[in-house]
């Protein structure tokens, strides 16, 4: 038996190291890809379900203000309306750097100290249990390090906090880190005295509460309904990543195939000659599959630590968008497991004999001899492949009636989603099939002969075309790749034209003021009542416009009430209508298109929206194209919106507009210096405001470029490895054209030819896909997912560049086979 | 050898037949000794001018044919016209005459695959001479066909050979081949017996 493997299995890779590398890189790839969105994915999931705990405790309740903060004599009031033992928490929490070499971004939250605290994980006093009370005490998360004091920075001022306690995780305890202090110290540290930023309600709610948070004008929502607007942004991620990373396994997968069916044709002799001598062919057989096997654990292993390295870059890059969108709650590094290891390892173990499956089960057929054997002549005039052919049309039609009932299917998120995946797969697979037809095709070219390049074009295209079975993998590959490259491409690209385009429109104010407590999260924070005033009366501005908004839930899903002057901005063009016109009485309101779609409204409808006062009566009498908030906004005016909710006089922004030839800079300058306390405000002229948007926008969409690159890798070493494959099968042809006057340069040519056409087809036939993919995503998934629509904007400079770069990467890929053949085809190595 | 000559080289198994068929063929390099080829001194040749040499003045012939099977007959037999620059019409004119000579002038857009082995050995044939070789090594050519349509291959040759003006080096086996060569050699241990 070592006899056996020696001969059939180790004998051969240690004559082609490279093709071992390839696989084991192949599966790697692949597991790698799975295991990493499997990582990425559980840590978002921690992540949410921390969010839940984090925020509310147990499952319970939250009270927070419809938007910005909240002030604490509020709690006092509804503890007193309730009962004294109504178990409320206030909790206030802020941003902290750590200052050092490797700074690090905490959030500190104060809590009631006195109340179990085992949601926060377990805690460790270094001290006297008192010490918690101590000025600037916190109990700091378990990092390794025994320093008693740490140097932070809290907006722009620097602290020392004293470390009193350590906080280690436990179970699901948050898995952002987190400083915890009590609550008096911490409105003391983040300088907001007497706010809260909610109030936790743990187990089940007392009677008469809810009336009461009503009555404060307050929000009182269940604990997860804030984690299931996150969590569904979560899924949304998992979707989007699990479908690309099935790209990538599939890719691995077919590169592996291709390579062990390769090795399978170039030992067709030894296994002949060794079944002559006596190897029963079922134990050939089982070699080929064992073979397959631990090739699948080597590169399982080896896809570990590629699995690792992507989650964690994924991981950050999800944490980054979370953070820019949401705030807080982004998720952390989830450690690897043991069986996250064993199922790494086993899948790919799997995906090795499965692709050796086909192999083992041609040696059961091979037929014993003691010469070398040629390979099977190829049939003449080349088949054309029908069966593909029909299959393709079969599912590209399947595809676009699945399309058509995604469109159709309305508003109803998780059923589009799905019928938007099937189709979006059917039409992959029906472009890939159509891969041998476009090879068959190339039998028909006619190149001239004159020039030596067009003259192995033409004999590459004839080669590719006679042997489109051992090419079409690759090119479906290529197909895929950069079909998934340009769809997403388009869709991106076409919602970023239309957000620049919007934001562009939308912002024609010359500055634009807000709060800085609660940056970057959506609730935002508020602005003093008198801000507004203030301004208006300093020189060189013309007018100040202030937006009020309430953050509220309506018809079970959140919704944003924003009174603003409608008309002003109106004239402005800052209010694009897609239906309907203008509120022209005081009950009129504009809704924007995503509440529009999400809710099915129309113009004319009657609303009753929650108030502070009860409920609003409006009208809706226009749809405004926005592009700010997914969950859909409301706009009125002014009037109304004090109608509804007459003590909410804290703006979240203010639009100004300077005297004209006045400086943006200098204005700004002038009015934070006179503003008081305008460290806690942000100015930002529009320009400024419009590269926040696009910047948020681009983090958004950053993971999916890092998973395009590795769908084109993967499709890259596919083509590199079918090349290899093509190449060795076709190697008594190559000796035949030096035999004739092919010089070794004439071979080279050759083969870079042969890879640049095939992806040059698959290339051609990824753009169709691609724009398939994008119609799909532009026109279907975003009016259903997010409940705005796109304009399809067509990327030509894009469509050029992978028209141009894929190729060129697939001759740069293709450069190995390709040298490695014009030295095997020696004429005074090989002999006809 | 002279010009249009043919000669047999026979001689039993290993003693050296096909190793001298592939310096001739430009293919192997010899350890020692000179080699000039059409009149060409072969030695210190760079790879570049011997494949251009092998191109511009030889032609090959083999006992499994060796055609191109991405090609139709009349793309091989131009094939080494297109290598060596002729123009379009100028190859097409004659690849077509040459097929004609071999009798397969109804067969231009048929693929190897689809023709007989006696048809196939014409078309390696005619591609063998099409450029007017100064001259053609043949292994076995005979080898993979029965004997009538052997001998028919062989009347061809003859024919073939004088319309293109080249020499034949044929290595065989078979006494009938070297028989209707010019000039026979018997290879015994490397050296040729006199």
């Amino acid at each position: 038996m070592r006899r056996l493997i020696e001969a059939l299995v180790t004998g051969w890779w240690k004559r082609s190291p490279w093709g071992l590398l390839l696989t084991l890189a192949g599966v790697a790839l692949g597991s790698g890809v799975a295991l990493a969105v499997h990582l990425a994915s559980r840590s978002v999931h921690e992540a949410f379900l921390a969010g839940i705990e984090t925020l509310a405790g147990p499952p319970g309740h939250i009270i927070r203000a419809p938007a910005g903060d909240l002030d604490e004599r509020l709690m006092l009031r509804l503890q007193r309306a309730t009962s004294a033992t109504t178990p409320l928490v206030p909790l206030v929490e802020g941003e902290l750097r750590t200052l050092g070499e490797d700074p690090q971004d905490l959030t500190l939250t104060g809590i009631d100290l006195a109340c179990p605290l085992d949601a926060w994980g377990e805690v460790k006093s270094l001290g006297d249990p008192d010490d918690l009370f101590a000025p600037a005490a916190v109990l700091w998360p378990e990092d390794g390090r025994a320093d008693k004091f740490r140097r932070v920075m809290a907006g722009s001022r620097h602290l020392n906090l004293r470390v009193v306690a350590r906080l280690l995780p436990s179970g699901r305890g948050p898995v952002q880190p987190r400083v915890l202090c009590d609550i008096a110290e911490a409105q003391r540290l983040l300088e907001r005295p007497g706010r809260l930023d909610r109030i936790l309600v743990r187990g089940a709610l007392p009677n008469g509460l809810a009336e009461q948070v009503r009555q404060a004008g307050l929000v009182l929502e269940p604990a997860g309904s804030r984690a299931a607007v996150l969590d569904q942004m979560a899924r949304a991620f998992r979707f989007n990543l699990s479908a690309l990373s099935l790209v990538s396994v599939l890719l691995g997968t077919a590169l592996t195939l291709n390579l062990l069916g390769r090795s399978f044709g170039a030992r067709r002799s030894t296994m002949a000659r060794i079944h002559a001598l006596g190897a029963s062919r079922r134990a050939i057989a089982t070699l080929l599959l064992a073979e397959g096997a631990a090739i699948g654990c080597v590169g399982g292993v080896l896809g570990v630590g590629v699995g690792v390295f992507l989650a964690s870059s994924t991981t950050q890059a999800i944490r980054r968008t979370v953070s820019a969108l949401y705030g807080r709650t982004g998720p952390a590094w989830s450690q690897l497991e043991t069986q996250d290891v064993f199922l790494a390892i086993a899948c790919a173990t799997l995906c090795g004999c499965v692709a050796a499956a086909v192999p083992a089960w041609r040696a059961l057929s091979i037929a014993p001899s003691l010469t070398d054997l040629e390979h099977p002549p190829e049939r003449q005039p080349p088949p054309w492949p029908h069966g593909w052919t029909l299959t393709g049309f079969i599912l590209l039609l399947a595809a676009s009636g699945t399309s058509a009932i995604a469109a159709a299917s309305g508003t109803d998120r998780t059923w589009t989603n799905l019928v938007a995946l099937a189709s979006a797969t059917l039409l992959a697979s029906g472009t890939a099939a159509m891969a041998p037809l476009a090879l068959r095709l190339m039998a028909l070219t006619r190149t001239s002969r004159q020039h030596p390049w067009l003259l192995v074009l033409g004999l590459a295209a004839r080669s590719l075309a006679l042997g489109w079975r051992r090419h079409a993998l690759a090119v479906a590959a290529i197909i895929l790749a950069s079909g998934m490259v340009l769809g997403m491409g388009t869709m991106v690209a076409s919602f970023r034209g239309s957000v620049a385009q919007w934001a562009q429109r939308t912002l024609s104010a010359d500055l634009f003021l807000s709060s800085r407590q609660g940056e970057g999260t959506r609730e935002g924070g508020t602005l003093s009542p008198a801000i507004e005033g203030h301004i208006a009366s300093m020189p060189g501005i013309r007018a100040v416009e202030a937006t009020y908004e309430v953050r509220t839930q309506w018809r079970q899903r959140p919704v944003t009430l924003a009174g603003m002057l409608i008309r002003a901005r109106a004239e402005r063009g800052e209010m694009p209508l897609l239906e309907g016109r203008l509120p022209r009485s005081p009950d009129e309101v504009l809704v924007t298109e995503a509440l529009w779609r999400h809710h099915r409204l129309e113009t004319g409808m009657h609303l009753d929206l929650p108030a502070a006062t009860g409920s609003l009566g409006v009208t809706v009498s226009g749809v405004v194209q926005d592009y700010a908030s997914d969950q859909g906004q409301i706009f009125m005016a002014h009037e109304v919106f004090f109608r509804a909710y007459p003590g909410w006089l804290r703006p979240r922004s203010l639009a100004i507009t300077l005297d004209t030839g006045a400086d943006a800079g200098s204005a700004r300058r002038a009015m934070l210096r006179a503003l008081p306390g305008a460290n806690a405000l942000v100015c930002r002229t529009p320009g400024e405001l419009r590269g926040e948007v696009l910047r948020i926008f681009d983090e958004t969409f950053a993971l999916t470029r890092a998973i395009e690159a590795i769908g084109l890798l993967v499709a890259l070493l596919g083509l590199a490895s079918s090349q290899a494959s093509a190449l060795a099968e076709e190697r008594t042809l190559l000796v035949q054209f030096r035999w004739l006057g092919f010089s070794a340069g004439d071979l080279l040519r050759y083969a870079l030819c042969q890879a640049w056409l095939a992806t040059v087809t698959g290339t051609l036939l990824g753009t169709l896909l691609g724009l398939g993919l994008a119609r799909l995503l532009v026109d279907v998934l975003n009016p259903a997912a997010f409940g705005w629509h796109l304009p399809f904007t067509l990327q030509p400079l894009r469509m050029a560049l992978v028209l141009l770069i894929l190729p060129a990467a697939g001759i740069l890929a293709s450069l190995g086979p390709a040298r490695a053949i014009r030295k095997a085809t020696d004429p005074g190595v090989v002999r006809p | 050898m002279e010009p249009g000559e043919w000669v047999a080289i026979v001689g039993p198994s290993g003693s050296g037949k096909s190793t001298l068929l592939h310096l001739v063929a430009l293919t192997d390099r010899p350890d020692a000794g000179a080699l000039t080829v059409a009149g060409q001194p072969t030695y210190g040749l760079s790879d570049a001018a011997l494949t251009r040499l092998r191109r511009d003045r030889l032609g090959h012939l083999h006992q499994a044919f060796h055609l191109l099977p991405t090609l139709d007959v009349l793309g091989n037999v131009r094939l080494p016209l297109d290598l060596q620059g002729v123009p379009d019409r100028e190859a097409e004119r004659r690849a077509r005459a040459m097929l004609e000579e071999v009798g397969l002038e109804r067969e231009t857009h048929r693929h190897p695959a689809a023709l007989s082995g006696g048809q196939q050995q014409r078309v390696a044939l005619a591609r063998a001479l099409v450029h007017a070789p100064a001259l053609v090594v043949a292994d076995e050519p005979t080898g993979n066909l029965d004997r009538e349509t052997g001998r028919r291959v062989l009347t061809l040759i003859r024919r073939a050979i004088a319309f293109a003006g080249s020499g034949i080096l044929m290595v065989t086996h078979d006494p009938e081949v070297a028989a209707a060569a010019d000039r026979c050699l018997t290879l015994v241990d490397g050296r040729f017996e006199t």
